[in-house]
């Protein structure tokens, strides 16, 4: 699963966080930082997260 | 369960947040009716609101899945009655206005007119605090922000008010009526002379394929902007100072270390946030959800407030304590259509408070906290009137 994060778009709102908060999080300048290589079982949570995005930031493939 | 709840009766007492927990301690989900006589399913708790709101099963394009549902038939509200992939088109077009550094540049602006109101209120007296501040500073701030006229601002509290808590359905169409004329004509105008606010960046602003919004949809999205962007933050504000009034040692708190404001400001929206239920979403397929069967068709919103006091979550939900580590509340929303304008509301919210309780060392209810009336609306919780007394010598 290759995940993308367009950072001109994302604007630390955290929603992914929220929905899959072991594969997303914010760091204190809320700047989102994504874990590397996560475990195919998260897959389902991770295209979750991408679709909470409200401005589309995240693209997942493979997933 | 067999009752269906009227919610605007509800809410007209400050017990409403209580009743929706208890309710929603036996249902998750429950029966209500909205303004238009119409029925809903409503989302209580915590754990289904969250689950729900990003569900794509559920569709906020009511016009084309629920026509019936529309609260103004024949207008399609852009942003807030859209799906994706289109939802996400426009979001991306307007979202850098309403990002973290643009909200920031706006800080000085907001502080000037936050100062401005309060100067008209004088040294002390008694005022109504919502007509003399917390109405007009978010008015002021979106219409700077949008490009509304100075001049042209008198008639916008009560299109407001009738959209988000209306008497009727008649008074709600009609005013919304008028409003989406009014930006009609605002857009002509700004169309034929240039500005530079937001309204002219948009009608400038081109979608990746070079195409630009049309008359209708900047019509539209300006005039939820102005509402949504200003009762919401109006009725912020006012609950806010009235849960810190009726809360003293919570006031004094916060007037020892003013670096509460922003954790304040966060157990407020919590505790009684002023977006009680979001807009009616339509389910596309049945949907199991809380021991229910949402069926394809019908119409579902989610009450915030009430899962925000959702007992599964915190036991102490009808606690208001400004010192939580993290109040974790839906009050914006979540998912798509987490609230585009949270981080402004957060901002203009955090500015008052400061600036408020700096210039008034005395500041308290000036009638008995039972006599407040609150707002008949199943849309926004907020008081009819908020009379203060105030006075800026030492206490």
């Amino acid at each position: 699963m290759r995940i993308t994060v367009d950072h001109d778009l994302c604007d630390g709102l955290g929603q992914c966080a929220l929905v899959a908060p072991e594969v997303f999080s914010l760091d204190d300048d809320e700047r989102l930082v994504v874990a590397p290589d996560p475990a195919p079982e998260l897959a389902g949570r991770v295209a979750a997260a991408a679709r909470a995005c409200p401005v589309r930031a995240i693209a997942v493939e493979g997933a | 369960m067999s009752e269906v709840i009227d919610l605007a009766e509800l809410a007209a007492s400050a017990g409403l947040e209580q009743e929706l927990a208890r309710l929603a301690g036996s249902h998750g989900i429950i029966r209500t009716r909205q303004l238009n006589q119409q029925e809903t399913w409503t989302v209580l708790g915590a754990a289904l609101t969250r689950e729900l709101l990003s569900d794509p099963r559920l569709s906020n394009d009511v016009h084309t899945h629920a026509p019936h549902g529309a609260l103004v038939p024949g207008l399609q509200v852009m942003l807030l009655e859209q799906d994706d992939p289109g939802h996400a088109r426009y979001r991306r077009l307007v979202t850098a206005a309403f990002a973290s550094k643009a909200v920031r540049r706006l800080e000085p602006r907001i502080e000037e007119i936050t100062r401005q109101l309060l100067d008209k209120l004088g040294d002390g007296g008694t005022a109504d605090f919502i007509d003399a501040f917390t109405y007009p500073m978010p008015l002021e701030v979106i219409c700077d922000l949008l490009g509304v006229p100075g001049e042209d601002r008198d008639p916008f509290r009560k299109w407001a008010m009738d959209i988000s808590a209306a008497p009727s359905l008649e008074v709600m169409q009609a005013s919304a009526a008028e409003l989406f004329g009014y930006c009609i004509g605002l857009i002509g105008a700004k169309r034929e002379r240039p500005t530079e606010d937001l309204l002219g960046e948009l009608i400038a602003a081109r979608f990746e394929d070079g195409s630009a919004l049309t008359d209708e949809e900047l019509s539209s999205f300006a005039a939820v902007l102005l509402i949504a962007g200003h009762d919401t933050v109006t009725n912020l504000l006012a609950n806010a100072l009235y849960e810190l009034l009726t809360h003293p040692e919570q006031l004094a708190a916060l007037r020892r270390d003013p670096s509460l404001v922003a954790s304040a400001v966060e157990e407020a929206l919590r505790f009684r946030g002023s977006a009680m239920t979001t807009v009616n979403r339509v389910a596309l397929e049945d949907i199991e959800a809380g021991g229910v069967t949402i069926r394809r068709g019908e119409l579902v919103r989610f009450l915030l407030n009430a899962a925000n006091r959702d007992a599964a979550v915190r036991e102490d939900g009808h606690v208001f304590d400004i010192g939580r580590a993290t109040a974790r509340h839906v009050a914006f929303g979540m998912g798509p259509h987490f609230c585009l304008g949270q981080r402004l509301a957060r901002q203009e919210a955090t500015i008052a408070l400061t600036e408020i309780l700096a210039r008034f060392p005395t500041l308290e209810l000036a009638v008995p906290e039972g006599e407040v009336r609150w707002l008949a609306s199943d849309a926004i919780r907020g008081l009819e009137e908020l009379p203060l007394r105030y006075a800026r010598g030492s206490v």
